[in-house]
């Protein structure tokens, strides 16, 4: 590359702008989150999928048995790649007592995503309007 | 000689101006986050809450079969019932409902439900409407034959 004249002086303006534009391009990928450095993020859509697979999430607007949820072992749960742990909480809509919580308690050394969802819980035989919450690490 | 070059070091800069800007405005567009994804997510929310008040068993446990039956079914024997709700029959309504519109409260989000009998709105809970929120609602028409009845979920947020 020529340093002589004013080419040159542009040529160098030039390059300057190159990485200017890159790093702008960069930073608006990383606020928009398209880029993240966390090996361990979470694919929320996979895991209820998988959640809705073995049962456990709603789907469709089907009701969750309860008896066949409080029948199920935490460790029977298949967790996707990533997935390290879940705790499922369920509740009838507007209480705070929970109905059935499946699943371990998250470490307090980890960062937990949480996600809530309305679920028809089929209780004895009773259809009810409930919610259901998972927090995964 | 240095003219030249010093003429196409200027177009070529030029170009290259235009193609980062271009770029820049073109990545910006992509990748920023639209307001469309929180509304796309509230109407959701307004939807699926509502699936399942209406799909939920109304508090009523007197052993009867109406002790099993769901609200939308409930407002659907209404619907055939020429006559407007008794205070009784909304109170029922009122218990089914309240439990949700409290749920979408404890979420920090205002809720109402609009219960329409034969043209007469019937509103539980307390409707927000001071224009500095945006309104979702899912609406739902529940007649078969007989008075016309329907009902509204609108989620203030």
């Amino acid at each position: 590359m020529g340093t002589e004249g004013v080419g040159g002086f542009l040529e160098s303006i030039l390059g300057v702008m190159v990485v200017i534009t890159a790093s702008s391009v960069f930073l608006v990928m990383l606020s928009a989150g398209s880029v993240n450095f966390l090996d361990d993020q979470i694919d929320r859509s996979e895991l209820l999928d998988s959640l809705q697979m073995q049962e456990l999430w709603p789907k469709d607007g089907r009701g969750l048995d309860m008896g066949y949820i409080q029948a199920k072992s935490a460790d029977e749960m298949l967790l996707p790649d990533g997935v390290h742990g879940v705790l499922l909480t369920y509740r009838l809509m507007g209480a705070n007592d929970t109905l059935l919580i499946l699943g371990h308690q998250p470490p307090s050394d980890r960062d937990v995503v949480a996600q809530r969802s309305p679920a028809l819980l089929m209780v004895a035989g009773h259809s009810l309007s409930g919610v259901v919450e998972v927090q995964s690490w | 000689m240095v003219i030249s070059r010093d003429q196409r070091g200027m177009a070529v800069l030029m170009d290259a101006m235009l193609f980062l800007v271009v770029l820049s405005v073109l990545s910006a567009f992509l990748l920023m986050p639209g307001n469309d994804v929180s509304s796309e997510r509230t109407n959701e929310t307004a939807r699926t809450f509502h699936s399942v008040m209406l799909a939920g068993e109304i508090p009523y446990n007197d052993g009867s079969a109406l002790s099993q039956t769901s609200l939308e079914m409930y407002l659907i024997m209404i619907s055939q019932d020429a006559s407007f709700p008794s205070s009784f029959t909304l109170e029922i309504i009122e218990s089914a409902v309240n439990d949700t519109l409290l749920e979408i409260k404890n979420m920090g989000m205002k809720a109402w439900w609009v219960l329409t009998v034969g043209g007469e709105d019937l509103i539980f809970g307390t409707p927000f409407d001071d224009g500095s929120l945006s309104l979702f609602t899912d609406l739902r028409s529940l007649s078969t034959e007989g008075t016309v009845v329907s009902c509204s979920l609108t989620i203030a947020g």
